[in-house]
């Protein structure tokens, strides 16, 4: 049995679905497009209601009834894809910050490309960690080519499928253009994608033009979007969670309908972020329990309709790495990799998601490991169960270790985390300095980036897109990159 | 307290007792009561609340309610305030928006409640406002205080043009422009010319005392 955690009765998980048809229905979605207004109203069952489309149910029901159950995503390298399906489990680097915790100073700093550089290097160490994201906003390039840089140098400097979105209208064709580089070209990037688009819809009920015309982009290739309401309960959305999943799963389907309007069968991911404004600071919590229990209900939710799940959760609110960071990631890592979530994006985050560490990725990773192994069936078949064994060595003395059934057994058995995992003794504590766990991570980042060689990369592809990267750096006032190659 | 049978409507408003407060207000219209009187008392739940809410006895939503019922007797009161010649005391006007191209207004909800709850007058302009419309509620309502809120890296380029805006209308001298938003700080504050950078509701509300001169 794979172990599940559900928070929801199939009876509500219906009932939300149906709340949330009857706001498509009744009030739809405000789509800042015309264009892409003008295609989703072509629909049966869409009616244009000002500047909101109104979605019926039989609409939204035949968009569904295409979008396949399954996506894949790759990495660069021979690596396994990413399946996106059932209850696997892929956990995704945190994302796209204005800020990096930088322990040498114990406080936040603007991030430049070596950190961007850097944390994709540490990041291919994080074996537990499945894909990359768009990491941090470098400080060292001109605002506007950003978004694209971020891809440009993720792909460069790390061959996991990457998670992310584009900034505006503008950058997203680079973003392409970039993505095909890598991939050999624009069939092999929709054949094999290295990447997941993210779209965000603005709660409430709302895809601003930049948004619609990111979904219109993506379907239109057949390339895989996924979606990302943030409603904030009591902020955004109701403050009750079923109101605020109803909202979400609203935001979701109505997204999913622009898209399979572009392109029926075009693949999507149900994702998103619903959480919780703190009724007395007034931020925007991530890890409070409920962006747990409703990031697990969403994911029911997503499978009742049949489509690949995804949350934004696993970060911190704390403001450093601290026990609060590691009882925020860590209830959430864990019980999200229980609720069967297909991509859980949140390692590596702090301060409500503001802020990423590289060591606290690290520290993060482990705990992703520790989930994947959480979700491991107990076997009780006959070997197991191991009564014979326990027979026989049961009325001696001599114990277990040196049994072939332990030989056979241990390795699956028994999860063993790396050493950044403290398990050995106070003698080897104390010899190896006393060290805490954001300490031990620091050490090994150092360590990492120490060892580092540069990754084996098509030339030609890397090439190609350090062309592209700098022609759009040249259009904004940059006439060198600050990175040029892979090193 | 109040000059009839003694209903506490400073206690009706501290327990967000909407319905009753206004008709106490109303009350208190037709009997030619001093409008300032009116105020004065409900002004005295507002400030409870706000000390309720700094303890942590209170919460945001009950804030915001506060506020509103607050904002909502004053509109009652106000053609009775406009006779007497003088005008309702309090701290400053405000005038918040989140800037074009950014639709977060989260942020703005909450220094406007905290403004109010405060005693100043704010004015909302809502999110995606273009700079030219801050240039017109400036010249519309004369205020001491603009706040700007942007949450993204793509929109904060805005909250420059916003300032631009008054340079150009010849009307950056007249106003105090403080910025805010995730992606907002001292530097970036510094770098568009805005006069302070309000890291979170109550900084703005300490800042913004700060650059009004206001010590209490």
């Amino acid at each position: 049995m794979r172990p599940k955690l559900s928070f929801l009765t199939d009876t509500d998980v219906d009932r939300i679905i149906d709340a949330a048809l009857t706001v498509l229905e009744k009030v739809g979605l405000h789509i800042g497009s015309a264009r892409v207004t003008d295609l989703v109203a072509a629909f049966d069952g869409a009616a244009v209601d000002g500047e909101r489309v109104r979605m019926s149910r039989d609409l939204v029901e035949r968009a569904l009834e295409n979008v396949p159950a399954e996506v894949r995503l790759y990495p660069q390298d021979d690596g396994d894809p990413v399946v996106l399906a059932g209850d696997e489990v892929n956990y995704v680097a945190g994302t796209t910050v204005p800020y990096i915790y930088d322990p040498t100073v114990e406080g936040l700093r603007q991030p430049t490309s070596i950190d961007i550089v850097n944390h994709a290097k540490v990041l291919n160490h994080c074996k537990h960690i499945d894909l990359q994201a768009g990491s941090f906003v470098a400080n060292d390039v001109p605002k506007p080519i950003t978004g694209a840089y971020r891809y440009y140098l993720g792909l460069l400097f790390s061959p996991k499928p990457m998670f992310s979105g584009a900034f505006g209208i503008s950058d997203i064709q680079v973003i392409w253009d970039l993505l095909c580089a890598m991939a050999g070209g624009e069939k092999a990037l929709v054949d094999r994608p290295l990447s997941l688009m993210c779209v965000n819809p603005s709660s409430p009920l709302g895809l601003t033009e930049v948004v619609a015309e990111m979904t219109m982009f993506t379907a239109e290739r057949n390339y895989p979007t996924v979606f990302i309401p943030i409603p904030l309960a009591g902020g955004t959305s109701p403050v009750t969670l079923a109101g605020t999943l109803t909202q979400h799963t609203a935001e979701n389907l109505g997204a999913l309908v622009v898209c399979q309007s572009v392109r029926p069968g075009a693949p999507v991911v149900f994702g998103g972020g619903p959480s919780v404004m703190d009724q007395l600071k007034g931020t925007a919590c991530q890890a409070s329990p409920e962006s747990i229990m409703m990031g697990a209900a969403s994911a029911q939710i997503a499978k009742r309709l049949g489509i690949p799940s995804s949350t934004n959760t696993g970060r911190a609110d704390s403001k450093v790495v601290d026990y609060q960071a590691g009882e925020e990631s860590g209830a959430a890592l864990i019980t999200m990799a229980l609720a069967g979530i297909n991509l859980i994006r949140g390692p590596g985050m702090l301060e409500f998601a503001n802020v990423v560490s590289t060591e606290k990725m690290l520290i993060d990773n482990e705990i992703c490991g520790i989930a994947k192994s959480m979700v491991r069936p107990i076997s009780t078949d006959d070997d197991a169960l191991a009564v014979d064994l326990i027979l026989e060595r049961g009325v001696k003395t001599e114990g277990f270790m040196s049994a072939r059934h332990t030989l056979r057994w241990f390795r699956s058995e028994v999860y063993m985390p790396s050493p950044l995992i403290d398990r050995g003794s106070r003698r080897e504590f104390e010899e190896g300095g006393g060290k805490d766990a954001f300490q031990r991570a620091r050490a090994r980042v150092d360590e990492i980036l120490a060892q580092d060689q540069p990754r084996e990369v098509d030339e030609d592809r890397v090439r190609e897109a350090v062309g592209i990267m700098t022609a759009y750096a040249k259009k904004h006032g940059m006439d060198e990159l600050p990175v040029t190659g892979v090193y | 307290m109040g000059s009839d049978n003694g209903f506490d409507v400073t206690g009706a408003l501290v327990e967000l007792r909407d319905e009753e407060v206004l008709a106490w207000v109303r009350d208190q219209l037709d009997q030619q009561v001093s409008p300032h009187d009116v105020v004065e008392q409900l002004a005295a739940g507002l400030e409870i609340i706000g000390r309720k809410f700094a303890s942590g006895e209170m919460f945001i939503p009950e804030l915001v309610v506060g506020g509103e019922i607050f904002t909502q007797a004053l509109d009652l009161l106000a053609p009775a305030i406009k006779a007497t010649g003088t005008k309702v005391r309090h701290l400053g006007t405000v005038v918040l928006g989140t800037v074009e191209g950014d639709l977060h207004d989260l942020g703005q909800n909450l220094v406007a409640v905290t403004f109010v709850a405060n005693g100043f007058k704010v004015v909302k302009l809502g999110a995606d406002v273009p700079p030219g419309n801050f240039v017109e509620a400036a010249k519309k309502h004369s205020p001491d205080l603009i706040g700007l809120s942007a949450l993204l890296t793509t929109t904060m380029e805005a909250q420059r043009e916003v300032i631009q805006a008054f340079t150009s209308a010849g009307l950056r001298d007249s106003v105090k422009i403080m910025v805010g938003g995730a992606v907002v700080n001292q530097d970036w504050a510094d770098e568009i010319g805005a006069d302070a950078y309000g890291s979170d509701a109550i900084d703005g509300l300490n800042k913004a005392k700060v650059l009004l001169g206001i010590n209490y």
